[in-house]
């Protein structure tokens, strides 16, 4: 550590403090969870994450399907929301009006605040019967899915979660957006070059930025509990066809935590460490795929 | 709750009553942690759960503090009239071996109409719920199809319809009532105080006990708590109540609608504090004698001998095994 000499630098060693309480709440938070979880996997094992049952009766539980569906969602609200969130990093700075710009600065801001159980009603009261007739139905005749419900479905809750996190990443997105220098518009301009080469060039300084915002959006989409329940259908069910309903983990345990007691209670501490690790492989798998593309 | 203790803390400012709203489990689960002086639930404590309180409090009390029902809602566009159910036909929709409305078991009870060949959606409650367990237990007595499945009965089950993907949790009473009202084709069940409230239109249920389908109404469970054969309660609430669940369900009188319950507190007899035994004591005795006049819409009072059974098994509340009955006026 850089030695501070001056007396009034000696106040930047507090700044230790909140560095060093991130650690401890991850440490304190991880413990908690191990710890509740022990009694769950000492006795149903790792069939806790392989198995597809939710049997409270006969005390048998797997959440296969509840970490099927938060991996899903959380892939395919990042897949969908990427395109939107980095258009509007590109169109608030480069190519909108002033005014435009900062009218939809605030509006987007403002989306970003809104509670998530607001986007749940909307998402199953409005949208979903919406996309069922229009984008549902026409997915379904193109690839003969089968829809049966007016909404509810993994596909639902994906553009849900999808429409929650792009104010939140497009926000971190414009702002590592408009640092890029000036001078590599000039540089651009006075090669002859025109507006896409600009975009194309500036969007490739930011990859690293655009993995850490989606990092953070991807934990807000797998984290997600209130949006999701009401628009996933909660029940466990591993279909590959979008337009099922399914489960995530949060949702189970938003559902279930209320009346479990006994092993039922580690069970979801269980399932709760789990997200951590589909966290953790979001962000590794991640940054191998951007080491492969640079 | 919230209106009962409102209006007892009118009368009696000196006890101070605070309620928490949640889950059966949770609530018998922190009456037994010692969290909570009155633990209220859909259901009579399990006989485990019945065991372990007993062990740790000594003589406890069952209260049935409410009438309730559970109503079955559904959304069949252009359907009029009234749908008849059977426990099996339910049971069935709900374990995935009848998928679809036109299916020839549900065109047998309701002729009348030409049911479309649509995959019935079946919603249940995501949440553990005293109203799943009085359905499944219901289901678990009248119907075979549900007793050979393997299910059981539980504030949570293992619901076959789902790994179908025929399925739809909503949590809470008002989750499987959005789902039910914005899916076309689908099926659910509430609390019936939640669907005379919300105005659903419920299934006619057949009672096997009288071969009749009844709606759900205040006059049909009214019908049904007062015809229920209480001789099958023992006339101390200190047992184990938790298999006379069925004493309310299936009644045989005429137009007596099947499923019926109700809800319960459950409360220590015995307590070391001479002032919480006297105003758990007031408030008991409040609750089925004055409370019962200022129900909210959809819920029904409790009748005059459970009223006396109840009023009997309060005066068991005791200070070091003194009943408090003859301190308080």
């Amino acid at each position: 550590m850089m030695i501070l000499k001056r007396k009034r630098e000696r106040i930047f060693y507090f700044l230790l403090i909140p560095s060093s309480l991130v650690v401890l709440t991850f440490m304190s938070l991880l413990s908690a969870l191990v710890y509740s979880s022990i009694p769950a996997l000492g006795r149903f094992g790792l069939s806790i994450y392989t198995r597809n049952v939710w049997d409270p009766v006969n005390d048998q539980y797997g959440g296969l399907a509840a970490i099927y569906g938060t991996v899903v969602t959380g892939v395919l609200s990042v897949a969908i929301s990427a395109p939107f969130a980095t258009a509007i990093a590109v169109f608030v700075n480069d190519i909108s009006p002033k005014k435009i710009k900062s009218f939809i600065i605030n509006l987007s801001d403002l989306l970003a605040a809104f509670p998530t159980v607001v986007y749940g009603f909307w998402g199953l009261l409005s949208l979903g019967p919406f996309l069922s007739h229009t984008l549902f139905a026409f997915l379904d005749s193109l690839f003969g899915l089968h829809r049966i419900t007016n909404g509810p479905s993994i596909l639902l809750a994906s553009i849900v979660l999808a429409i929650m996190i792009t104010p939140f990443a497009s926000s971190l997105l414009r702002e590592v957006y408009s640092q890029v220098p000036k001078s590599v518009d000039e540089a651009v301009y006075s090669l002859g070059l025109g507006k896409w080469e600009l975009v194309v060039l500036k969007l490739s300084y930011i990859k690293r930025a655009f993995l850490g915002a989606y990092a953070l959006a991807f934990g807000r989409a797998v984290g997600e509990t209130v949006a999701v329940s009401l628009t996933i259908g909660n029940i466990l069910n591993i279909s590959p066809n979008l337009l099922d309903p399914g489960y995530t983990i949060p949702s189970l345990i938003i559902s279930q935590f209320g009346t479990a007691y006994g092993i039922q209670y580690n069970v979801m501490f269980a399932l709760a460490l789990f997200l951590v690790v589909i966290g953790i492989a979001f962000v590794i798998i991640s940054r191998l795929i951007l080491r492969v593309r640079l | 709750m919230q209106v009962w203790i409102k209006d007892f803390q009118s009368k009696y400012p000196g006890i101070q009553v605070t309620y928490s709203a949640v889950g059966s489990g949770a609530g018998v689960n922190n009456f037994l942690q010692g969290a909570y002086d009155i633990g209220a639930t859909d259901v009579p404590p399990p006989s485990n759960l019945y065991q372990q309180l007993t062990q740790k409090y000594g003589e406890i009390l069952t209260i049935p503090d409410v009438v309730g029902a559970v109503d079955i809602i559904y959304n069949i566009p252009g359907f009029t009239g009234t749908l008849n159910l059977t426990a099996d036909v339910l049971a069935k929709i709900y374990l995935g071996q009848i998928q679809y409305w036109d299916d020839p078991a549900i065109k047998a009870l309701n002729p009348n109409f030409n049911f479309p060949h649509q995959k019935i959606i079946a919603v249940h409650r995501s949440d553990g719920s005293g109203t799943t367990f009085v359905f499944t237990y219901w289901l678990y007595i009248s119907s075979q199809s549900w007793r050979s499945s393997g299910v059981g009965y539980g504030f949570t089950v293992n619901w076959p319809v789902d790994q179908l993907g025929n399925g739809l949790g909503g949590k809470g009473s008002d989750g499987v009532t959005a789902y039910v009202k914005q899916n076309p084709y689908s099926i659910g069940y509430v609390e019936a105080q939640y669907a005379i409230a919300n105005n659903l239109t419920a299934a006619a249920v057949l009672n096997p006990s009288t071969g009749e389908y009844v709606k759900p109404s205040q006059a049909s469970i009214e019908t049904a708590v007062q015809n229920a054969n209480l001789t099958q309660l023992p006339s101390s609430l200190t047992k184990d109540l938790s298999q006379y669940l069925s004493v309310f369900l299936n009644v045989k009188a005429h137009n007596a609608y099947p499923i019926v319950t109700f809800s319960w507190l459950v409360v220590k007899v015995n307590y070391s504090d001479e002032s919480k035994a006297e105003a758990i004591y007031l408030f008991l005795k409040y609750m089925v004698t004055t409370g019962q006049t200022e129900l909210p819409t959809g819920y029904l009072p409790l009748p005059s001998n459970i009223q006396q059974l109840v009023l009997e098994n309060l005066k068991l509340i005791s200070y070091n095994n003194m009943p408090v009955y003859t301190m308080v006026s």
